[in-house]
């Protein structure tokens, strides 16, 4: 009887102890959910990563969008180096890949994307994009911007020198340059501008005429027979040596030229508008063209392609899911969406068939009633289809270095020998 | 009853019961309040020197920081290709200046340790050339940077770097956040004349990754300008606001690196390391309250201590409940006990003590029972005593008189009649005084009646006639000698005064085992109170029993249930009515009574 009694004792006490032991609350108060995102660019990738969060508030208040800006470069190797260390504390749920950069990412690090094969049409949206964030045939990307380049001028200074709108039409390199130096000897104004620290113009030339720094697999080095790539190069220097193209350093000096009216055009992707159109006080001097041909090269067109990215999702990352459904939410099947982003940034859209969206035929004033979403879309198609290969950043700082000996001795063959020894060394997996 | 049973416990239990609780409350705060009291001196000792180490691994990276930024500001000041880009009279061509600017990228990655690689460097010329490391734009006019507060304190001092606490910096991404500003001039060494100035903005995630290691819940990172505001901290909300806490005015007088500081109740370790490159002071602040909250798991500690109590208290109140019980059970019988006659034995269980108690108390009950039995027999045997002694005497005036009444009876030579009372006299003091039986049978009753009846009627006359009605199977019933005849006595004295003739009936019957006598007369009656009185009179008798100690006998022999009443109306007449059970001679008895 007294040794039942204390058992029954004990045992309530062992239950009590038990059953009111703190445990950690499992459950936190509002289940918000962070969804952290790395993109570039204020005015434009920030900019409609910002818009979107705003927009999702209505369909999920309990999501809370951050985002944060970082270099291109910097999400790269800050996104590998916590990929390759596997501490996925800090790792953001979305990250936005240049389109040149993808495969050497899914490269290496495949599985630590989520697979958007079947969430995501990849049908709707222009083949060489869908191709560019896929691998093998599955699809990480959400597709954001095209980077169909174009040629940006202000017509105001091109005028002031003689030129109209009609002059800007079906230009070849020869004939840009020599409007070039006649405007930069009319006006003191130079075309655009250089930096030696990146090259988007040798880009733009060689995927005019359908050529990159490797061939059609993506991992030969394609440098020293490289005939686009030797038309770009001189192209280039000509720019250079006859002043057309002003010598500036970084992005800050390439926004603020022609934001400030330091010159006349800027050759880049589209996504550039957005930039452009932050200066208000020259809206409606500014119209748009297709680049210039490349005359000598047979396979050349008035199209091309600079940049352009995407959004990924990281699968590891702490609120991967609800970051999978604000992207595709947001990015992939809401045109109403996109339609907004036209306006706001000019975004020009991959998609094969735009004219679903209301905004794509609008006339934008600050190009002069142009149609420039309709203009940049439309080019699209006739974009070359490159292979960009895994390594075209890596590649270009070789060039670049050794581009600056073609200044000084003038020997484009024997650059671009060494571009192509180093060159082979860097792309070979 | 109930109440005294909780009150008793509330005496006994819970006086046991409180003392055990407050003893282990006692215990418990006393040894728990050493013990924390004892390892949490020890705690923030140990815990305050291996925070102190991480601290100083904070001050020696941000000054390595510092010499890395040196080497940055030096690279940039030595490299001709910045000096080129940033004089004024630059004669270089269009394709020189692209060289140059490359030059200018090599010449700074070269010097870039991997600390620096994505540091924000803005070198801002004299000559209105801008220099930016970044992806970015620079959102602020050239004009807007000089005066800024960053660029003056470096123009003022152009030898050191120096560092500035900023609230939004001039690029578009750092506009509207917390930076620190390191800002070095760059002058010419022989005229002193500035010609740019190289800015470094260090965010709040560029400063993170030096404390971050160090911060925690209980822990915080603050760095302090000379005027007081905190230049970053993980606590977002000081960062630009000066600092009024009271740890910091207590740290700022004392030389000591480390020390406790108690703050709001709160019990502090605040380290404290002056940074000289930075003119800054850097503090870290532990909450050792919090640390050791986290060292130690203060609700599962009071969780188990209350657990414990609770489960002694129970044990105890059990434990205790069960040895009162019996106790006062015990208690509760005794109370009761003079009610029930000292009959209520109580239950010997519990514990040795208690059954000890319990043994002797039933022990006792037996002996006051046997006491109370024999007590009480010996009363009634002395009361039988008196009564058969009382019945034993004959009122020596009864003699008297009978005696001169026959005396007459001779003087008269009624030989009959003095030979019949005679004979009635000795057969009536034969069956009082020699007789010792105390029970007659009625028919013997009847006799001595008769004889009574024979030697009243020879003394007053036979104006007064007796009348006897038995049922016949009432004859060998007993009664008690004498019982009927004090009756007869008081109707032929009082029921009748002056002469006055009438008769007294006596009827005798049985009715369930009842024998019922009723001495009827038609006489003069009584009220209430004669009727009293004639129960309590004394006086001349035929024996000593009289109507007075016929009822206590009656009860005596009987007990309550039998006995006599007296009804009686003024002028009509009294009954007397008087109860027996029904007791018949045994037959062999009744021989032997014939023979004597």
């Amino acid at each position: 009887m007294r040794r039942k009694q204390a058992l029954s004792i004990f045992l309530v006490i062992v239950m009590l102890l038990c059953g009111c032991a703190p445990g950690k609350d499992t459950a936190d108060g509002g289940q918000r959910q962070q969804i952290i995102i790395w993109a570039w660019d204020e005015t434009f990738n920030i900019k409609a990563a910002r818009m979107a969060a705003e927009e999702y508030k209505k369909i999920n208040e309990n999501v809370e969008v951050i985002i944060e800006t970082k270099e291109r470069e910097e999400i790269l190797t800050d996104t590998k180096m916590i990929l390759s260390s596997k501490v996925y504390e800090n790792l953001p749920d979305v990250i936005m890949i240049e389109d040149y950069d993808v495969q050497d990412v899914l490269e290496s690090y495949e599985s630590e994307f989520v697979e958007l094969t079947e969430l995501v049409d990849y049908s709707k949206y222009v083949d060489f994009k869908t191709r560019l964030c896929s691998k093998d045939g599955r699809g990480y990307g959400i597709p954001f911007d095209c980077g169909t380049a174009a040629l940006f001028y202000r017509i105001d200074i091109l005028e002031q020198a003689g030129y109209s709108e009609e002059d800007m039409m079906n230009l070849t390199w020869d004939r840009y340059i020599e409007i070039g130096k006649d405007v930069y000897e009319k006006t003191g104004i130079p075309m655009l501008t250089l930096d030696p620290t990146d090259l988007p113009l040798v880009r733009l030339i060689m995927q005019s005429t359908g050529s990159w720094y490797v061939k059609e697999d993506g991992t030969t080095a394609y440098i020293e027979d490289n005939e686009a790539l030797r038309q770009a190069l001189a192209i280039y220097q000509e720019l250079l040596e006859s002043n057309v193209g002003m010598s500036v350093n970084g992005w800050n000096e390439f926004i603020s030229a022609f934001q400030q009216g330091e010159v006349a055009s800027v050759l880049s992707g589209g996504w550039i508008i957005s930039s452009i159109m932050e200066a208000e006080d020259q809206a409606g001097l500014w119209r748009i063209a297709p680049i210039p041909l490349v005359e000598e090269n047979e396979s050349a067109v008035e199209a091309s392609n600079v940049g352009g990215s995407a959004w990924y999702v990281l699968k590891n990352s702490k609120n991967s899911e609800v970051a999978t459904e604000f992207m595709i939410t947001m990015f992939s099947e809401n045109t109403e969406f996109t339609d907004a982003l036209i306006s706001e940034i000019g975004i020009v859209p991959s998609l094969k068939n735009p004219k679903i969206l209301s905004n794509y035929e609008a006339e934008e004033a600050f190009f002069g009633g142009q149609q420039a979403t309709k203009i940049l879309t439309d080019m699209a198609d006739e974009i070359p289809v490159v292979n960009y290969g895994s390594k075209t950043y890596e590649i270009e700082d070789i060039l670049e270095s050794e581009f600056q000996n073609v200044l000084v001795d003038g020997r484009m063959e024997e650059c671009l020998k060494r571009v192509q020894v180093k060159a082979e060394a860097v792309a070979r997996e | 009853m109930n109440k005294t049973r909780t009150s008793q416990w509330n005496s006994f239990s819970g006086r046991i019961t409180i003392l055990v609780m407050l003893g282990i409350s006692i215990m418990a705060f006393t040894v728990s309040g050493v013990v924390l009291a004892m390892s949490q001196a020890v705690f923030t000792d140990t815990y305050g020197k291996s925070q102190e180490q991480v601290f100083h691994q904070i001050d020696n990276e941000l000054n390595d920081f510092h010499t890395s930024l040196l080497g940055v500001v030096s690279a940039i000041d030595t490299s001709w290709a910045f000096r080129l880009y940033l004089s004024d009279d630059s004669r270089l061509d269009n394709v020189q200046n692209f060289q140059n600017i490359y030059q200018m990228e090599y010449d700074l990655n070269k010097s870039k340790t991997s600390d620096m690689e994505r540091m924000n460097i803005l070198v801002l010329g004299r000559n209105g050339k801008h220099y930016l490391s970044r992806t970015e734009v620079i959102s602020m006019t050239d004009e807007k940077i000089w005066e800024s507060e960053a660029v003056q304190k470096a123009v003022l001092e152009p030898e050191a770097i120096q560092y500035t606490y900023a609230k939004g910096a001039y690029t578009a991404t750092s506009s509207n956040n917390d930076v620190i500003i390191a800002s070095k001039a760059l002058y010419y060494r022989e005229s002193g004349e500035i010609y740019a100035v190289v800015l470094v903005t260090l965010s709040r995630d560029d400063m993170k990754r030096y404390y971050d290691y160090f911060v925690s819940e209980n822990t915080d990172w603050y760095l302090v300008d000379q005027n007081g505001t905190v230049v970053c901290s993980n606590q977002t909300a000081a960062v630009g606001e000066p600092l009024t806490e009271e740890w910091y005015l207590h740290a700022g007088k004392q030389e000591a690196e480390r020390m406790v500081v108690k703050e709001n109740g709160a019990n502090l370790t605040v380290l404290k390391k002056e940074m000289s490159y930075y003119g800054c002071t850097m503090y870290g602040v532990i909450d050792n309250d919090v640390a050791l909250d986290e060292l130690y798991n203060m609700p599962l500690l009071i969780f188990i201590c209350a657990g414990i109590g609770i489960a002694v208290l129970a044990s105890c109140l059990l434990f205790a409940r069960k040895t009162v019980r019996p106790l006062s059970e015990l208690v509760l019988k005794m109370s009761d006990s003079r009610k029930e006659n000292f009959r209520s034995y109580v239950p010997v269980q519990g514990t040795i003590e208690v059954q000890k108690l319990a043994t002797t108390y039933n022990d006792m009950l037996n002996d006051i029972q046997s006491y109370v039995k024999e007590l009480m027999e010996t009363q009634k045997a002395q009361r039988k005593a008196e009564i058969k002694a009382l019945q034993m005497q004959i009122s020596p005036h009864y003699i008297y008189n009978t005696l001169a009444s026959i005396k007459w009876l001779v003087y008269k030579n009624d030989v009959e009649e003095t030979t019949k009372t005679i004979d009635a006299f000795i057969s009536l003091l034969r069956n009082t005084i020699s007789n010792t039986d105390e029970f007659i049978t009625v028919e013997q009753e009847l006799v001595n009646l008769e004889n009574y009846v024979l030697i009243n009627h020879t003394r007053y006359g036979d104006a007064i006639q007796v009348e006897y009605y038995v049922a016949h199977d009432c004859y060998d019933c007993l009664l008690p000698k004498l019982v009927l005849q004090p009756f007869i006595e008081n109707a032929f004295f009082h029921a009748f005064p002056s002469g006055q003739s009438g008769v007294i009936q006596i009827f005798i019957s049985e009715t369930d085992q009842t024998l019922d006598i009723r001495i009827m007369d038609d006489g003069i009656g009584m009220d209430e109170e004669q009727a009293k009185d004639v129960i309590r009179q004394k006086k001349e008798h035929f024996s000593g029993i009289g109507i007075h100690n016929v009822q206590d006998r009656l009860q005596l022999l009987y007990g309550a249930d039998y006995g006599i009443t007296i009804e009686s109306q003024k002028e009509r007449g009294t009954s007397v009515k008087i109860r027996l059970p029904v007791h018949r001679k045994p037959e062999g008895e009744n021989d032997n009574q014939e023979s004597k």
